[in-house]
């Protein structure tokens, strides 16, 4: 007999096996937008893009089980925010900070860790399906 | 507290792994169904269609954003009236106040458990004046 539990927690985790896989290739379009921005010509909407990018991953990680995703996407977010409107562009110590807080992520995306344990999503899975409306 | 069935839900949010995760958590999980938009202006061209019992915003969405989708959904007779959850990063107490002024029920943390998601919208919903 099927349990509606464990096929719930099969998709989920395909669904995280497949947002961990396309994690590495997000940071790379982020470092992309990074590289323009410092080798190439600084612009507002630019570091907008690279803020928007950010944020997506910080939105995202943890909803997928990557909590560590999130914690260090949300710290280049924070140090990011309120450089986004300064002219003509941040410092330089700025920039390494944002260089350096972008390296971090790019470790966690290459290897990014799930935050719960199985047994426990299994656990609140079971505690939930009986208040399910149809 | 509300009586009304909630069945229908709207959501508008931009990037697409939410939207993939919030696709399983409100339909797999939460068995409701489903209409999602990547952006305001999508939202408020599927909405008369859809007749949606709840908007479910993100609020920092390009373009358009989430209150500002919100508000123009507000000014269409067929939506006036519905209710509406706002989903957001920002959960400090006067940002929640500020959209509950716009005429949000209630203001849901990102990220989100996509296992708790559901359950959290029978909750607001159930102790909603709706």
């Amino acid at each position: 007999m099927s349990n509606p539990a464990l096929m719930l927690e099969q998709q989920l985790n395909a669904l995280r096996e497949a947002y961990a896989q396309q994690l590495p290739d997000k940071m790379k379009q982020l470092e992309q937008t990074w590289r323009l921005l410092i080798l190439g010509q600084w612009t507002t909407e630019g570091f907008k893009a690279l803020y928007r990018q950010v944020h997506g991953l910080a939105g995202s990680g943890a909803t997928f089980g990557y909590a560590r995703v999130t914690d260090t996407a949300r710290a280049v977010e924070l140090y990011i925010k309120p450089l986004l409107d300064q002219e003509p562009m941040p410092c330089d110590a700025d920039l390494l900070k944002i260089n350096a807080l972008l390296g971090e992520l790019r470790k966690v995306c290459a290897q990014p860790d799930q935050s719960a344990p199985q047994g426990e999503r299994v656990g609140k899975l079971h505690q939930f399906i009986p208040a399910r409306r149809n | 507290m509300s009586n009304r069935p909630l069945k229908r839900i709207l959501m508008v949010e931009d990037e697409p792994d939410i939207r993939t995760i919030a696709k399983f958590a409100l339909e797999a999980v939460g068995g409701f169904t489903v209409e999602l938009c990547a952006s305001g202006s999508e939202a408020i061209e599927k909405a008369v269609a859809f007749a949606p019992d709840l908007l479910l915003l993100d609020v920092m969405i390009a373009g358009m954003d989430g209150p500002t989708t919100f508000k123009t959904l507000r000014a269409m007779p067929q939506t006036a009236h519905t209710p509406a959850i706002f989903m957001t990063a920002k959960v400090q107490r006067h940002e929640v106040e500020q959209y509950k002024q716009l005429g949000a029920i209630d203001v849901i943390a990102k990220p989100f458990d996509p296992m708790a998601l559901s359950a959290m919208i029978h909750q607001i919903w159930e102790q909603a004046d709706v």
